[in-house]
C-alpha cells in the first residue's frame, strides 16, 4: 500500500514565505546606499619623517581619465552564466572610476652643488639640475566610483587605482612635461635674480650657454 | 498535469545541474582593463617646496547600521601621505627686494609657506581588518574610498598643527639667506608678507 504524502500550499503559507522574503530583504539591503552615514573615527596624524626640500615646481599636467575592470565571478564562469551572455546579458563584474590627478615637475636645487652658481659682477652663471616628475598625485578624493557591480578588492582596486599614476606619468612623458618644467624654471630663476639686480643671467648646458632674454628694468 | 509538470520541472534541474557543473568553458580573458583619457592640461607654476612630511594614518569605521539591521560591519585602513609646504613665488618681483649695494645689505619679502601638495598614494593604503556579519554586505570601493576621502579631509585640516607650515618658512628662510650670501650679500635680511 502506498503511502502518499500531500502538503498543502495554503494561502496564508505563502503570504508568509513572503512576509519572510521581504524582511530578509530589507534586513540586509541598503548597506551601500548609506555610505553618507559611516564617518571614521577620529584618530592621530603621526608624523614619520621630516624631510628638508628645495624643489621648483615650474608646471603642472592635470588629466582626467575613465578607469575600467571587468571579471568573471562566480556565476559568469559557469556555463548557465556563459549561456546568459550569449544572449546578450552582461553577467561579470565592473568597476569603473573616473580620476584626475596631477604631475607636477620642476628642478629639485637640492642637487645643484657649489660650482653651478658663480656671480661675477653683474653676471650670474647657472647650471639647473635635469628635470623630473617632482610628484604624481592621485588621492582618493581624486577618485569618483561611477559603477561598481559584484566584489572588489581593496587589492583590486589599489591596482586599478594605481593604473591611473602610469597613465598620468606617460601623459606628462607625451606633452613634454620635463622640458617645459626646465624652461620654467629658467625664467623662475631668472625672474628671482634679476630682481636681486643681476642684469646678465647665464644658464649652462652641458657644452654651452644660453642667453635668456632679461626682463625689462 | 501533474505528471507533465514532474517531467518538466526534473529536466529543468537535470539541465541546470548539467550546465552548473560545467563551469569556465568561455576561452576569453578573465579580466579585461581599459583606459581612456578624457581631459588634460598643462599649466605653468612656480613654487618651492621647502619640506616634506611624510605622515601616517589609521583610518577606522565601525558601522552598527540603522536600528533594523542585525549585525555590524568594522573595517581598518592604514594609509601614508607625503605634505609638501613651502612658498608661491608667482607673486614674487623686484619690489620684494630690497637691495643697499654700498653696504651689502638686502631684504628680501616673501610670503608665507602653504600647503603645496599632498599625496596619499593608493599603493601605500593597506586595508588591516575587514569584518562584516551574517547579514550585512562587504564594505563596496566607493564606501571604502569614501572613508578614505574622509581621511584625507583629517590629514588636510591637521595641516595647522602638524608644523610644517613654520618649518618651511624657516628653511625659506635659511635658503634665501643661503643664495643672498652666495651672492655676496654680508647682511641678508628675510621678511614675510
Amino acid at each position: 500500500m502506498e503511502k502518499k504524502i500531500i502538503v498543502k500550499i495554503t494561502p496564508a503559507a505563502v503570504l508568509l514565505a513572503v512576509l519572510v522574503l521581504l524582511a530578509a530583504l530589507f534586513l540586509t539591503r541598503g548597506d551601500h546606499q548609506d555610505k553618507q552615514a559611516l564617518t571614521i573615527q577620529d584618530t592621530p596624524v603621526i608624523i614619520t619623517k621630516i624631510r628638508a626640500l628645495g624643489e621648483l615646481t615650474t608646471a603642472c599636467y592635470y588629466d582626467e581619465m575613465v578607469l575600467s575592470r571587468t571579471k568573471q565571478n562566480a556565476f559568469s564562469s559557469t556555463a548557465l552564466g556563459s549561456l546568459a551572455e550569449g544572449l546578450g546579458k552582461d553577467v561579470d563584474d565592473h568597476l569603473v572610476l573616473i580620476a584626475k590627478g596631477t604631475v607636477r615637475a620642476g628642478v629639485d636645487l637640492m642637487d645643484m652643488t657649489e660650482q653651478d652658481l658663480r656671480f661675477v659682477g653683474d653676471t650670474a652663471y647657472i647650471r639647473l639640475p635635469a628635470p623630473q616628475y617632482l610628484d604624481v598625485i592621485v588621492n582618493p578624493s581624486d577618485f569618483e566610483v561611477f559603477a561598481e557591480t559584484g566584489k572588489w578588492t581593496h587589492e583590486e582596486v589599489t591596482g586599478l587605482q594605481d593604473t591611473a599614476r602610469q597613465r598620468l606619468l606617460m601623459g606628462a612623458d607625451h606633452y613634454g612635461l620635463k622640458s617645459k618644467a626646465y624652461a620654467g624654471a629658467m625664467d623662475a630663476v631668472t625672474d628671482l635674480l634679476a630682481a636681486s639686480g643681476y642684469t646678465h643671467i647665464r644658464f649652462d648646458h652641458p657644452g654651452s650657454y644660453i642667453r635668456m632674454p632679461l626682463p625689462v628694468e | 498535469m501533474n505528471r507533465v509538470f514532474h517531467r518538466g520541472t526534473i529536466r529543468f534541474v537535470l539541465f541546470l545541474a548539467i550546465l552548473l557543473a560545467a563551469p569556465g568553458c568561455r576561452g576569453r580573458a578573465t579580466v579585461e582593463e581599459t583606459v581612456q583619457r578624457e581631459i588634460e592640461a598643462i599649466t605653468a607654476m612656480k613654487q618651492l617646496s621647502l619640506v616634506e612630511y611624510r605622515v601616517s594614518k589609521i583610518i577606522k569605521a565601525d558601522d552598527e547600521g540603522a536600528w533594523y539591521k542585525i549585525g555590524d560591519r568594522k573595517i581598518i585602513l592604514s594609509c601614508t601621505a607625503y605634505l609638501k609646504a613651502g612658498i608661491d613665488l608667482a607673486g614674487f618681483d623686484a619690489d620684494d627686494v630690497d637691495i643697499d649695494w654700498t653696504g651689502k645689505r638686502v631684504t628680501v619679502t616673501i610670503p608665507h609657506a602653504t600647503l603645496l601638495s599632498l599625496d596619499m598614494p593608493p599603493s601605500e593604503i593597506r586595508e588591516e581588518y575587514d569584518h562584516v556579519t551574517m547579514f550585512r554586505h562587504s564594505f563596496s570601493a566607493e564606501e571604502r574610498n569614501a572613508l578614505l576621502q574622509q581621511g584625507e579631509k583629517q590629514i588636510r585640516s591637521s595641516v595647522p598643527s602638524l608644523g610644517i607650515l613654520e618649518k618651511a618658512d624657516e628653511n625659506a628662510r635659511r635658503f634665501f639667506e643661503s643664495v643672498f650670501q652666495k651672492m655676496g650679500f654680508e647682511t641678508v635680511e628675510v621678511a614675510f608678507k
